[in-house]
């Protein structure tokens, strides 16, 4: 339900374009991917462009925690286009997030999203200014 | 190609308060967070189908 919030939303609201194919990397592709269209297709909130082809594919370190058919169907390494990513940088993400928690834990709901969303915008500025190091020293 | 990144797991640990109104909303939508009443109308029409999990992912965004 808030995973098919989450992907739409961010289908409509970053830029897509022109871009005809999207990897959606999620620890549970595997079951998630099975009903997603016609979940969509019930809703009049949800809703994906139609040049949009969605491929599904799972973080690398958990698809091994799943059965084997998983892995050929799903990892990232067997889908073409997609590069040579583990797609878990999420939650890399969030464990330097963790830390706001203690400002969070006395905020009230409206506070505390304001807090994160701060956490995060800074977040990305940082990476932005960084990322010219990160190519040279590849 | 672009790709994205998903993942549930996540705790709302907040201050509660007596009642909804005590509390000021500053953004509505902007940033990274999503628009308050188009969540909540998807909220109340969709309808969470169960599936088996092998892992278990509690799944919110943050609202």
């Amino acid at each position: 339900m808030n995973m098919d919030w989450s992907l739409c939303e961010t289908l409509a609201n970053t830029n897509i374009g022109d871009i005809k194919e999207v990897l959606h990397i999620y620890d549970i592709s595997c079951q998630y991917s099975i009903h997603l269209r016609e979940r969509i297709e019930q809703s009049q909130l949800l809703h994906i462009p139609d040049h949009i082809t969605l491929l599904h594919a799972i973080g690398l370190f958990h698809v091994h925690g799943h059965k084997d058919k998983c892995l050929y169907r799903y990892a990232t390494n067997y889908i073409p286009g997609a590069g040579v990513i583990d797609g878990e940088v999420l939650e890399t993400l969030w464990s330097v997030l963790n830390t706001v928690s203690a400002s969070t834990r006395t905020a009230t709901l409206a506070h505390r999203s304001e807090i994160l969303d701060d956490h995060m915008c800074d977040n990305n500025w940082k990476k932005m200014l960084h990322i010219g190091k990160l190519f040279i020293s590849l | 190609m672009r790709s994205f990144v998903a993942d549930g797991n996540f705790k709302a640990d907040h201050l509660k308060q007596k009642s909804d109104v005590s509390d000021v909303w500053l953004t509505n939508g902007e940033g990274f967070m999503t628009q308050n009443e188009q969540y909540d109308i998807h909220l109340n029409v969709a309808k969470d189908s169960k599936q088996v999990c092998k892992l278990l992912f509690h799944n919110l965004i943050f609202y």
